[in-house]
């Protein structure tokens, strides 16, 4: 706890900011490799094509 | 599971509602672009105001803007969100009344906005001009709208949602957010109001709405569209699925964050104005991804765009969202800002985006969906191609001769001599260097506006008195 406190109380702006950031661009890395996953391909590929389906 | 689960019964999809819509953004999109027109005219030769003030440009301007984001955009956005969504998800529309509502709710909003800021009726904030009965009325229609589209999706037929829909659901979620925040009032009486919020944090707000009016009313259902319509046209599904679902929520999370870059050198916060312009810049990235997925959906059809009017509307229109998603991360920085800010190059960027980018996909939408509706062939191709080639001289006539007042007058403004005294000290010597390039927005605005007259007149025959068409018209055919 102690430890806890004591970051808490060291960690300004920049911190917080570099801390969201980081989290940020793991979200995103990990968003594209998800849509990017070889198995995923196939489903996306028919996906893809739902707007030329017959009316 | 298959993302598309075939329907095992036959559905009637409501076109009425498609029709009516269509019909309604040709009769606005005349009107919007026909002010406009009059407003450029009066800033080339101010008599044209007649000395009513009903018709003076203060008056007017915010007839001509909430014209063509509420009345020709909002009634092209809706119509092709209905006709798309029913056939993505192989469903009818949750409740033909509640359409009904919307629609007729949302022509009367945009009469009694046509009748009231002429008369100097007005809340003063750019874009959300309406006074505050007129925004309760928008909130209630627009919410019927989003209760329709909600329950559609509900009752799907398809469990993927294809990416198009995602477009609409980020424009049903986030427009009736941006409307309700920013016109929190205190009523006065009918006519007046006063906001519940002051100084620095009324701009705030008030541009957290309208930059977001732009990108969740111009930009993501037009994306949407995009993805719907450009593959229909082409015959040809999308590029990147992937890259348009990855561009999508990189899109929603920065565009919300933008706004701040409309107070750039005010008295908002450094890090708030910092925070602006870096979200501004790094919009290029996913725009330029929407941009890219729509020209390479083209890779391979090109032969078609040479002959139908439908593509060259699509394909100018991505070319222009482009432009003005690279021009406008750059006009939010700081160093830019300080030249650009106030001067005419702010209102060619606004053009090229709504006449380069939403008016071109309208047109395109326009022209593939009404012989599709009517069941007739396109009454003339020529008529099509003759509005494509106005248009497009129209918008680069428009775009040119802003970005050259623009400059010149910001030029001027901050023009200094050896002593540090401001070199052209009288404002209206600067605004007298501006008449020539109003003149040739003239010129390219009257094109647009004359294009999309003879459009009225191609759709209008098209319902009326073209041929019956096969099953599947094409203009390209």
């Amino acid at each position: 706890m102690t430890v806890l406190k004591e970051g808490a109380s060291m960690a300004g702006l920049g911190w917080v900011m570099g801390a969201m950031t980081v989290i940020f661009m793991a979200v995103m890395t990990a968003w594209i490799v998800w849509t990017w996953w070889p198995s995923r391909h196939a489903q996306l590929e028919a996906a893809s094509r739902l707007p030329l389906e017959e009316d | 599971m298959s993302p598309t689960t075939l329907p095992d019964r036959s559905v009637e999809y409501d076109d009425r509602i498609v029709k009516q819509f269509v019909i309604a953004t040709v009769i606005w999109a005349m009107a919007a672009m026909t002010i406009g027109f009059i407003l450029a005219l009066q800033l080339a030769w101010w008599p044209a105001n007649m000395g009513i003030p009903q018709l003076t440009f203060g008056r007017l301007r915010p007839v001509h803007t909430n014209g063509v984001i509420f009345a020709f955009t909002g009634n092209f956005v809706f119509g092709g969100i209905y006709y798309s969504s029913q056939r993505l998800l192989k469903t009818r529309m949750w409740n033909d009344l509640v359409s009904q509502f919307h629609f007729w709710g949302w022509q009367a909003i945009i009469v009694s906005v046509v009748l009231t800021l002429p008369m100097g009726m007005t809340q003063g904030k750019e874009y959300a001009e309406m006074i505050w009965p007129i925004d309760v009325a928008i909130a209630v229609v627009f919410l019927s709208f989003v209760l329709n589209f909600a329950m559609t999706i509900a009752n799907r037929r398809v469990k993927h949602l294809y990416v198009a829909l995602w477009f609409y659901i980020s424009f049903v979620i986030t427009i009736p957010v941006l409307h309700v925040v920013n016109n929190l009032v205190i009523p006065a009486n009918l006519w007046r109001s006063y906001p519940i919020y002051s100084g620095m944090t009324d701009a705030l707000v008030q541009w957290w709405y309208g930059h977001n009016a732009v990108g969740f009313l111009l930009t993501t259902p037009i994306l949407g569209l995009m993805y719907y319509f450009l593959p229909r046209a082409a015959e040809r599904p999308v590029y990147s699925y992937r890259l348009s679902i990855v561009h999508f929520w990189a899109l929603v999370f920065l565009y919300i964050w933008a706004g701040p870059h409309h107070l750039l050198y005010s008295a908002l916060p450094d890090w708030a104005q910092t925070l602006g312009m870096v979200f501004s810049v790094m919009l290029i990235a996913p725009s330029w991804g929407g941009m890219l997925n729509g020209l390479l959906t083209l890779r391979g059809a090109w032969d078609k765009v040479r002959t139908d009017p439908v593509l060259k509307f699509m394909a100018v229109a991505v070319s222009f969202y482009g432009m003005s998603t690279f021009e406008g991360p750059m006009m939010s920085i700081r160093a830019v800002s300080a030249l650009s800010h106030y001067t005419n190059w702010v209102v060619g960027h606004v053009h090229s985006g709504a006449l380069g980018w939403v008016g071109m996909m309208g047109f395109g939408t326009l022209y593939w969906l009404t012989p599709r509706l009517w069941k007739r062939e396109i009454y003339s191709l020529q008529l099509a191609t003759a509005h494509f080639w106005l248009a497009t001289i129209g918008v680069v006539l428009y775009t040119v001769a802003m970005w050259g007042a623009g400059l010149t007058e910001g030029l001027m403004w901050r023009a200094v001599d050896a002593n540090g005294q401001l070199q052209y000290p009288i404002f209206l010597d600067i605004v007298a260097q501006m008449q020539p390039f109003y003149w040739v927005r003239l010129l390219g605005g009257g094109l647009y506006v004359v294009g999309v007259y003879m459009m009225a007149f191609n759709l209008t025959m098209t319902i009326t008195s073209a041929p019956v068409s096969s099953p599947e018209p094409s203009p390209a055919k």
